[in-house]
């Protein structure tokens, strides 16, 4: 089960990741440039840049800026999500194994803290969803099952690492889920990791460049 | 002497809960040992507790006491430590780092064993790096 987990499923995860956020990317495009052409004939790349930069600032925009806790919450967790698996030292380690190459990486103990900060977080956003009247009216099993895939490998993830009973249970589970994550990127709303940027130099641009007007 | 069964029943929990402990160094007699390199300063996980004795009655010496030539020929280099010659952080000579050595050795050996179908050991990080061996050995 191991071999085939980190083996041709670890493959094909990847490939549809990639293979699928390029289509998607790509037809989106095409679509913009079918429908909505003009985008294209004012676009700025300044305006873009401004609003994507803003964007990822945290407080850089006036609705983080009106809600300070979800920007903590949500920055906090965007950047522990992106950190962890990158510079964990046992992905590292697979990846020198398997390419021979590998990546500063985190000490053990950091990465502990930043998994619960990622697993903490997303109880506070699904807690979000129950609790705020103008979000439960927007929300459906979908968004929690979203959250679930997206907390799934971290959860499993600690398990394995701290050995909870049934280790090889943990890990398979740990791997399988990092892959479902994967494979879903492409075909959910996972994809803003990719179409924020476009989203945001979209809007960015149209708003800037043609009304003048500031997106953040 | 109301306590003398009391003392007599510790007296025999506390030689029985010694077995274990005594037969454990038993196990260190027959080659089993921890691998805690003092090159790495500090270990991040667990040591790996090592079966020497099972390896040897399967493996040549040569096949992980290696001595490469410079034709790249697999020598032998009987009685030397990995980090003999691999050193934490690689140089022109030794290109392996000590903990890839380590890795490539045993979970590299492993996954080839596998991968022809044969009987083989673990390949899961925490199967080696166990916690609770660990706990055991403080």
């Amino acid at each position: 089960m191991y071999q085939f987990v980190t083996g041709p499923m670890a493959w094909i995860a990847f490939g549809i990741f990639f293979l699928g956020m390029a289509v998607k990317v790509v037809s989106l495009f095409y679509l913009t440039r079918e429908k909505d052409k003009v985008v294209f004939n004012h676009f700025s790349w300044q305006w873009s840049l401004k609003s994507i930069i803003r964007w990822l600032i945290p407080f850089g925009s006036r609705s983080m800026r009106e809600k300070p806790l979800f920007t903590i919450i949500t920055f906090s967790f965007h950047i522990c999500l992106l950190i962890t698996p990158i510079f964990l030292l046992s992905h590292n380690i697979i990846l020198e194994e398997r390419w021979g190459i590998s990546l500063w990486t985190l000490p053990e103990s950091v990465s502990d803290i930043l998994t619960i900060v990622v697993i903490v977080t997303v109880v506070f956003l699904a807690l979000r969803r129950i609790a705020l009247a103008d979000v439960r009216i927007v929300t459906s099993a979908y968004d929690y099952l979203l959250l679930a895939i997206t907390a799934m490998p971290f959860i499993t993830g600690f398990l394995a690492y701290h050995q909870f009973s049934n280790y090889k249970f943990w890990l398979i589970f740990h791997i399988l889920s990092g892959e479902i994550m994967l494979i879903a990127i492409p075909f959910t709303r996972l994809s803003h990791i990719f179409l924020f940027f476009m989203t945001r130099a979209h809007i960015g641009s149209e708003m800037g460049q043609r009304r003048g007007a500031a997106t953040w | 002497m109301k306590y003398l069964n009391l003392i007599l029943a510790l007296v025999v929990v506390i030689a029985l809960a010694g077995i274990p402990a005594w037969s454990q160094q038993e196990e260190v007699l027959q080659g089993i040992m921890d691998l805690k390199s003092k090159a790495f300063v500090q270990h991040q996980r667990p040591s790996v507790r090592f079966d020497h004795y099972l390896h040897e009655t399967i493996l040549r010496c040569r096949v992980c006491h290696h001595d490469f030539n410079v034709f790249n020929n697999r020598n032998e280099g009987k009685g030397s430590k990995c980090s003999t010659c691999h050193k934490q952080k690689p140089n022109k000579d030794i290109p392996v780092p000590l903990l890839t050595a380590f890795h490539k050795q045993c979970k590299g050996c492993h996954e080839n064993y596998a991968k022809w179908g044969r009987t083989t050991g673990p390949v899961m990080c925490g199967t080696c790096h166990t916690k609770k061996l660990a706990s055991n050995d403080n």
